[in-house]
């Protein structure tokens, strides 16, 4: 090999240069092409061209130059048909570098072409979505167009940047004329005030907010309430709100209104003198109760509210409950109920119950007023007692022994049954009084009827006749019974002394009612009989004559 | 003492030629095919030459604010007939056919006459469609780029060659090259080392054909 042969000839290197520049800006499909017809011409090659890996073997007569980069081969190998080594030789290591050069191209080229392709489906992606948000703020405004509601989006410095129909038509005017102006500018000071402050407010982690404020329309102040919605950059700067409003005039002045009630209800209910209490109607549950209620029945709310007014004890039973209830439902006039229960001291409470049905939207209720009769009927106790009682002895009076002598008559004369009656009196009473004062015979009366009233039968009647007068009758008696009795009650007078007056005695006339006989001429024979019983001396028990039962 | 040599820029990289130069353009893009033949228009007419395009991308109204930009009026200079506009068709193909010589002739007139008319210089862009290669074949059409540069010896008319590179296969791309001078590689005219000169390579021709 002669050293001309190697001479490097700089247009061949040129040359290679001038391909690797000029691939640059060629098509794909064109650069083969250019550069194999370009390889050609280099000096001892006849032909150049690309084959795949494999397809065929280096040899002398043909030369391979692998597209790598790396270890990791690309599209296939330059192959040089070389009719003279020699001349081409001195040009292999450029050749090398130009293929490892070319490679870098191709390799640049394809990962130019992969972001491209990539690039064109991000673009695809955000047309996509581009067009699915301007559809989506298309649907938005067209449905926020269609809210009663007003809807606006403004900047932090209250420019409007979007309002809606309703936003509009509650202010009077266009959506041109609103948006690009600050609402500050037409809000009065105090709203402003109140806007600002929840704008400050906002944060990323707290990016909702609702609040009222009044503003003036047609001079006329006007209560709003906004639930607003801020949104944020990446750094956390507020960039705009969203808010949507409502006109809550009407429903304010009715929070006053309805206030106005409860307060009114409160007064009327929780510190009415009467017991209330609401309650479901089916299951008889008791919802709420008034003051009074929990005051006179000494119980807190907790022990009260969930329980049945039977399961209190105030009601007799749950059937007479629902009766009441049906007869409220039925829309017919309960008759009020009387109830009777232990009040907080155990005390005998007494009242009368009346329930009303009270509708509350889809719901009903039962509200029960109880009237607390207990003093009533403490009072009508007492003047029924002072009317019938003695009140010095706490025995029958003589008004009630009248009473209760003609009914028995009646029941004797019906039922055929003996019907004795004791007139009893206190010998020599007089000198108790004269002689130990009126306190010590008040006390002796007191004694006395309390033995006579040990002696006698729950339904026996023991009444004060008068002075030291007692009145007995024992229907059903017999004639030897009621002696025996009388015997009885004249011995333990006789036997115990009594502590303020020493001892005494008493005297007792008994007479049996006879058939046809009236109470009066009844009393009359025993007061004969008691008559005899003090004439004969005292201390004893005469029968009056004609008493032969 | 002689006057100092017209020179004036083709449009690529401000570079300073002198008149005659034969520059082959291959573009991979519409938009640097546009580019390129609008810039040398706008030097061509900026160093009063008398400028030609040839091309079927020739986009007048591109034309007329790319000039407009720069202060011309291309209604002016069109009237004035310092630019030329006409389609590879009608000036390449006339009658059907490619007939170097009679390109070669319409180049020669074309520059004698703006001489003839007070332009410095004439320069031509065309833009040379591949069915050329239908028409004429492959032999023509290097035998006609091969004779421009011996005629520009005789008339230097200012030449730049476009050729399609998406249009145009490599292996002719290569050929295209070998009868241009210089050439354009990442935007800068560089003196293009596969060159064979007109004569050397119209003798290979022969050569071949026989």
């Amino acid at each position: 090999m002669s050293t001309a042969t190697r001479t490097l000839d700089a247009r061949v290197l040129g040359q290679l240069l001038l391909m690797q520049s000029a691939v640059i800006g060629l098509p794909d499909e064109t650069i083969f092409g250019f550069v194999c017809q370009g390889l050609g011409e280099l000096p001892g090659v006849t032909r150049a061209l690309l084959v795949r890996d494999g397809e065929a073997a280096a040899t002398s007569s043909r030369q391979q130059f692998p597209l790598r980069v790396g270890e990791r081969p690309l599209r296939g190998i330059i192959e040089l048909e070389v009719a003279d080594s020699n001349a081409l030789s001195p040009y292999l290591g450029y050749l090398e570098n130009f293929c490892s050069t070319l490679a870098l191209i191709l390799e640049e080229r394809d990962q130019r072409q992969r972001i491209q392709e990539q690039q064109q489906v991000l673009e695809q992606r955000v047309a996509e979505r581009t067009r699915a948000l301007t559809q989506s703020e298309a649907r938005f405004r067209a449905l926020s167009n269609d809210l009663p509601a007003m809807v606006c989006e403004y900047l932090p410095d209250s420019t409007l940047t979007y309002v809606n129909d309703a936003y509009c038509a509650y202010f009077g005017k266009t959506a041109k004329t609103l948006v690009g102006r600050r609402f500050f500018d037409f809000l009065p000071a105090e709203a402003v005030a109140a806007v600002r402050r929840e704008i400050a407010s906002f944060r990323p982690e707290q990016p909702t907010n609702s609040y009222k404020h009044t503003v003036l329309k047609d001079g006329k102040p006007v209560w709003h309430e906004w639930m607003d919605r801020a949104f944020f950059d990446e750094t956390g700067q507020l960039l705009r709100i969203q808010g949507v409003g409502f006109d809550i005039t009407a429903r304010q002045e009715a929070e006053i209104e309805l206030a106005k009630a409860k307060e009114l209800f409160e007064r009327a209910f929780r510190d009415n003198p009467s017991l209330m209490a609401i309650s479901d109607p089916e299951s008889g549950r008791l919802i709420d109760v008034n003051n009074t209620w929990l005051e006179r029945m000494g119980l807190r709310h907790e022990q009260i509210c969930g329980k049945t007014m039977v399961e209190l004890g105030l009601f007799p039973n749950e059937q007479a409950r629902r009766q009441l209830v049906q007869e409220i439902l039925a829309g017919r006039r309960s008759h009020p109920v009387e109830i009777e229960a232990p009040d907080k001291n155990g005390r005998a409470f007494f009242g009368e119950a009346a329930g009303e049905i009270i509708h509350v939207g889809p719901h009903r209720f039962l509200f029960v007023t109880i009237q607390d009769l207990t003093r009533q009927r403490e009072l009508r106790t007492r003047l029924e007692r002072e009317a019938t009682h003695d009140a010095l002895t706490g025995v029958y009076n003589r008004q009630f022994a009248d009473g209760y002598l003609i009914r028995e008559i009646a029941a004797a004369d019906r039922l055929d049954h003996p019907l004795p009656l004791l007139i009893a009196d206190l010998d020599h009473f007089k000198r108790v009084n004269d002689r130990f004062g009126h306190l010590a015979g008040d006390s002796v009366l007191q004694e006395v009827t309390g033995r006579l009233g040990a002696r006698i039968r729950q339904n026996d009647l023991l009444a004060r006749w008068g002075g030291e007068e007692f009145i007995l009758a024992l229907p059903g008696t017999h004639r030897a019974g009621a002696v025996r009795l009388a015997e009885c009650l004249r011995r333990d007078i006789e036997l115990r002394p009594f502590e303020a007056a020493g001892p005494m005695t008493l005297s007792i006339g008994l007479a049996m009612w006879r058939p046809g006989e009236s109470a009066a001429q009844w009393i009359n024979r025993a007061d004969q009989a008691l008559y005899a019983a003090k004439h004969q001396g005292r201390n004893r028990v005469c029968i009056a004559a004609d008493t032969d039962r | 003492m002689n006057p100092p040599a017209h020179g004036c820029s083709i449009g690529f990289a401000n570079d300073q030629f002198e008149p005659g130069v034969h520059v082959c353009h291959i573009y991979g893009d519409d938009q640097e095919q546009q580019n390129a033949l609008l810039k040398f228009l706008l030097t061509g007419v900026r160093g009063g030459e008398r400028s030609s395009c040839f091309s079927e991308h020739c986009d007048e109204q591109a034309i007329a604010q790319e000039l407009s930009r720069n202060g011309i009026s291309y209604a002016e200079v069109s009237r004035a007939g310092a630019v030329i506009l006409g389609g590879v068709r009608e000036v390449y193909f006339e009658s059907g056919d490619f007939d170097p010589d009679r390109m070669l002739g319409r180049l020669r007139g074309l520059y004698r006459e703006s001489l003839e008319q007070g332009y410095p210089a004439a320069r031509v862009i065309g833009d040379m469609l591949p069915e050329v290669l239908d028409i004429a074949g492959r032999t023509r059409l290097l035998e006609y780029e091969s004779r421009v540069t011996l005629l520009q010896r005789e008339c230097p008319i200012t030449a730049v060659c476009q050729y399609d590179g998406r249009a145009f296969s490599g292996a002719d791309i290569l050929e295209i090259l070998k009868v241009h001078p210089l050439t354009v590689v990442q935007g800068a005219v560089i003196r293009n080392p596969f060159y064979i000169p007109p004569e050397t390579y119209l003798a290979l021709q022969r050569d071949a054909s026989r």
